[in-house]
């Protein structure tokens, strides 16, 4: 039982510490998939290869 | 007490980094395979069979064309692939009977993929006869690769090659690996607007009115050379190489001593693929014309001097190539023409001039030419097939030596591979009671030989697209500008017409 509260609280604090600080996950995703997205662009613009279907 | 807090609100920070970055990967990746997802939705829709209710009936001939980018027909409209076009010359050579040609392309996809998911193919459209392309990328992101190299390995050895081979199958991977690896040879130039501007030239060519001013001046004046050597330019530029001759061999008989009516016929004969003829026709200019030679070298320098300033621009690689080739400097003259589509790949008419370069060099070093197969076709991505080898090595951390020994070194993978591939789709074929034929577009150099004996051994008809391409005169009028490794209308045209031959030759049809 105790453990189980536990575990529930671990989850609890975890969920809690994503909801509310969001600013410190969110920023490297969101810069990550820009990036990303930049990459595939220049992929497709500057070295197009029958290779590129493989990406998707 | 405080430092700690603030330590522990650090790691907390740096946790919630690597969460975001551990859900951005995830989204990519589910975002690439969403991508891929609809990419093939879209393409089946697009290639969808426009007689649903036909493939049921008995007289009807159903066609199954299972293959990557080849066989679906990226940037040309759907009835231009060459499923759609193989349609149309079956339904041309054999008007009693009904066809049905489905394509069931997936770009991106290489030949386990196609054998893998036929069945359930066979089962809807009840083909009698399935077309199966094989291309140079097969040994990457292959689903039967693990399978088909198991029994050199040992336990171990699998689960190293299942984790590099599950690693390397993720988009994110592929996303970053295509990031950082070279730039493929034939890929567009990044000199885009010098070959705009080369172009430009070519589309200031004369256009049917001016065709028919020409052929006016040449009926008023028969005995005029220079209407004719005008007016067989004209053809020329239009790409109607043997009128073109026709008419310069005209302007020739009656003027034979004006050296560029041979300096242009030599440049229809190569387009015609007749290099001795050709060649011939480059000689003569130097007897007619005794300061040509001079002349040229004069050009060549000015060309140079160009060079030194633009050393990026393929217009001027293109020239000097065109200078040397016609100072009978063939060696010179290949290297610069490689140069200058090594910077704009889609200057046509080059692929065409290399060949001649070539050809013309094996005459004057009296070796037949036709032994001196290379590969112009801009497909070609050489040692691609190859790489994953060297990741296998890395993988398993085992010498090359050792490598080849077991049998895993690259073109014993892709020999085994294919092996595996057609054996598994002839027991499928045999099963089903239906035919099989290979087709190799979009294949390269190194791999022919393994593809012919491992379709030879297994007694599966092949439609060598390759070689076709090798022998056409002009490969490069069949690829697209834009994109020099995908074929144009032109080329799924010529893709349809080999496999109808191939199909015709192995009595695919009939029997």
């Amino acid at each position: 039982m105790d453990e189980k509260n536990k575990r529930t609280s671990f989850y609890q604090v975890l969920l809690k510490l994503i909801a509310g600080n969001s600013q410190w996950w969110l920023t490297p995703m969101l810069i990550i998939i820009l990036l990303a997205i930049l990459v595939i662009l220049y992929l497709i613009q500057y070295k197009p290869s029958d290779f590129i279907y493989s990406l998707f | 007490m405080e430092k700690k807090k603030a330590k522990l609100t650090l790691l907390q920070k740096a946790g919630l980094i690597c969460c975001g970055v551990i859900f951005a990967l995830l989204a990519l990746e589910a975002g690439l395979r969403l991508a891929g997802g609809a990419m093939f939705f879209l393409d089946n829709l697009r290639n969808k069979p426009h007689a649903s209710d036909g493939f049921e009936t008995k007289d009807t001939f159903v066609v199954l064309c299972l293959g990557p980018c080849y066989t679906t027909g990226i940037g040309v409209m759907p009835e231009e692939s060459y499923p759609f076009r193989l349609e149309a010359i079956l339904a041309r050579h054999y008007p009693g009977r009904r066809f049905l040609v489905i394509n069931r392309g997936v770009r991106g996809k290489n030949l386990s993929f196609f054998v893998n998911n036929m069945e359930p193919l066979i089962k809807k459209y009840h083909p009698h006869l399935v077309v199966l392309n094989v291309n140079s990328r097969l040994t990457i992101d292959d689903e039967n690769l693990l399978e088909s190299i198991s029994g050199s390995l040992d336990f171990t050895q699998r689960l190293k090659v299942k984790t590099g081979v599950f690693v390397k199958s993720l988009k994110v991977y592929k996303m970053f690996s295509l990031f950082f690896s070279p730039k493929q040879v034939w890929a567009p130039a990044a000199d885009e607007k010098s070959f705009q501007s080369y172009s430009e030239t070519a589309k200031e060519s004369l256009s049917g009115i001016e065709i028919q001013r020409l052929q006016k001046a040449v009926e008023n004046n028969p005995t005029d050379p220079l209407a004719w050597f005008e007016s067989s330019r004209s053809y020329a530029w239009l790409g109607l190489y043997e009128i073109a001759a026709q008419q310069m061999n005209k302007a020739i008989a009656l003027d034979p001593k004006d050296g560029r009516f041979y300096i242009e016929l030599c440049w229809d004969y190569c387009f015609l693929g007749e290099y001795r003829l050709a060649l011939e026709a480059q000689k003569k200019v130097f007897e007619v014309d005794h300061n040509f030679g001079s002349q040229l070298k004069k050009e060549i320098r000015a060309i140079w001097e160009q060079v030194t300033l633009h050393p990026e621009d393929c217009k001027l690689y293109d020239a000097l190539g065109h200078k040397y080739a016609l100072l009978m400097d063939y060696d010179s003259a290949i290297i610069f023409t490689k140069k200058a589509l090594s910077l704009c790949p889609a200057i046509r008419h080059d692929y065409a001039k290399l060949k001649y370069y070539l050809a013309a060099q094996q005459i004057l070093r009296n070796k037949p030419y036709k032994d001196d197969r290379f590969a112009v076709v801009p497909v070609v991505s050489d040692g691609v097939a190859w790489r994953f080898t060297k990741e296998l090595r890395a993988l398993l951390k085992s010498p090359e030596a050792k490598l080849s020994a077991q049998g895993l070194d690259g073109p014993k993978i892709f020999e085994r591979l294919l092996e595996f591939d057609l054996e598994k789709a002839k027991r499928i074929a045999e099963r089903r009671k239906i035919k099989l034929l290979l087709e190799n577009s979009g294949s390269s150099l190194e791999q022919q030989e393994i593809i012919k004996n491992v379709s030879g051994l297994l007694k599966v008809p092949l439609a060598d697209i390759y070689s076709a391409l090798n022998d056409f005169p002009n490969p490069g009028l069949l690829f697209k500008t834009n994109l020099p490794y995908q074929f144009n209308a032109k080329g799924y045209d010529f893709i349809a017409e080999q496999v109808f031959k191939a199909l015709q030759a192995n009595n695919l049809i009939n029997g």
